[in-house]
């Protein structure tokens, strides 16, 4: 029977897939752990950091910093540091952080050619290159962070946000909040200020499930500072950068691991349960064809009997 | 005193520490507990930190320090 052979086939292609699917969705757990405990390593450094910016915020030194200082109102392009990721098969995870970046561009009434990018991720540089936006730089979102990218993305921002070509960077990314929810998240990196600091390292920490922590309030205190407010600021903003960087690097490769978890176990799911739908079919269809021989040999036998 | 010495990817020390021996901006300078709120630059050189009646010793390209009431933190 042609019917029941096609089913039969049917039912073991999807059991492969679901094979597959269950491999991705244990493997993508594995490394959503991995991600997330190495933010959470990060985090002595992002609230050193953060303090000692929160205690002299008050200097006019700070203030006047080419990567503090305040360019609102001014007409200048800016520059978007987009995170995706390279692969699909993660659900919404990409195309909601390319939509909330456009959402961005259109909320500040920009023009795509006031625009240039910033592309970590396949999907990111494919978007923004569809579009007529330019891209200064793209790099592939690998599953290694090291500190060579950073310093790339951060040499490229810091230089044009200092020397005037644009007047604002932001980084677009997907903030892990907790496995099964993750926000796409622009913040602004250039001009450097504390409470989106604060923000971004209050985030490292999920708010729900492992790792979940109480935050502790950082208390000010009168510093001598050697040798120079200036001197001190030079050195620490890029630093205080790199945390923006690094974290939203870390952050979307946990939200990017954790989505496509989801979606595996999803996929499992539904394989499983189109497994059972077509397993019920093929045993309709072979008590058919079973009930169709018996009526025929016994309809023969009473055409001979009645002979 | 607490000390942290950490580059952004990486924590290199994170503990209690007797003390911390740093090249400072203005001259090598030892940081022992309760010690005065200071904020400065590094410059590169070693850094010794003597913890457990060990020494560890570790190479820097510079940094900052920041040293408060309840410890020292050393951002590479």
């Amino acid at each position: 029977m042609a019917g029941l052979k096609a089913i039969k086939s049917k039912i073991r292609s999807i059991e492969k897939t679901e094979t597959v699917t269950k491999a991705m969705e244990a493997v993508s757990a594995a490394k959503m752990r991995k991600a997330q405990l190495t933010a959470l390593n990060g985090r002595a450094y992002a609230k050193a950091a953060v303090s000692i910016l929160a205690r002299v915020s008050g200097s006019d030194v700070l203030k006047n910093h080419p990567l503090t200082r305040n360019t609102e109102g001014v007409a200048a392009p800016a520059l978007y540091i987009v995170i995706t990721s390279d692969k699909g098969l993660a659900g919404g995870l990409n195309s909601a952080v390319l939509r909330a970046v456009q959402n961005d561009i259109r909320e500040s009434g920009l023009q795509p050619s006031d625009v240039s990018i910033v592309a970590v991720g396949k999907k990111a540089n494919d978007f923004f290159s569809a579009r007529g936006f330019t891209i200064v730089l793209y790099r592939p979102n690998t599953q290694e962070l090291d500190a060579t990218l950073i310093s790339e993305i951060l040499a490229r921002a810091a230089d044009a946000f200092s020397q005037g070509t644009v007047g604002i960077v932001k980084i677009a990314y997907q903030n892990f909040i907790s496995t099964f929810e993750q926000r796409p998240t622009v913040r602004t990196i250039f001009p450097l200020t504390l409470s989106e600091l604060e923000a971004v390292v209050g985030d490292i920490t999920p708010k729900r499930g492992a790792f979940a922590e109480a935050e502790s309030p950082m208390q000010a205190a009168p510093y001598t500072i050697e040798p120079s407010e200036a001197q001190v600021f030079d050195t620490i903003l890029p630093k205080l950068a790199s945390i923006f960087v690094y974290h939203a690097l870390l952050e979307s490769q946990a939200s990017e691991h954790s989505a496509r978890m989801v979606a595996m176990k999803s996929a499992s799911d539904k394989a499983s349960e189109l497994e059972h739908s077509l397993t019920l079919q093929f045993n309709k269809a072979r008590q058919a064809a079973i009930t169709r021989e018996v009526s025929e040999i016994t309809g023969g036998m009473e055409a001979m009997a009645s002979k | 005193m607490h000390l942290v010495i950490a580059k952004v990817d990486q924590v290199f020390f994170d503990g209690e520490a007797l003390s911390v021996t740093v090249p400072g901006s203005q001259g090598e300078m030892t940081i022992l507990g309760e010690h005065m709120p200071l904020i400065t630059t590094l410059k590169a050189g070693t850094i010794v930190v003597r913890a457990d009646g060990a020494e560890q010793s570790m190479q820097i390209n510079g940094g900052i320090l920041e040293v408060n009431r309840e410890g020292a933190t050393v951002v590479l």
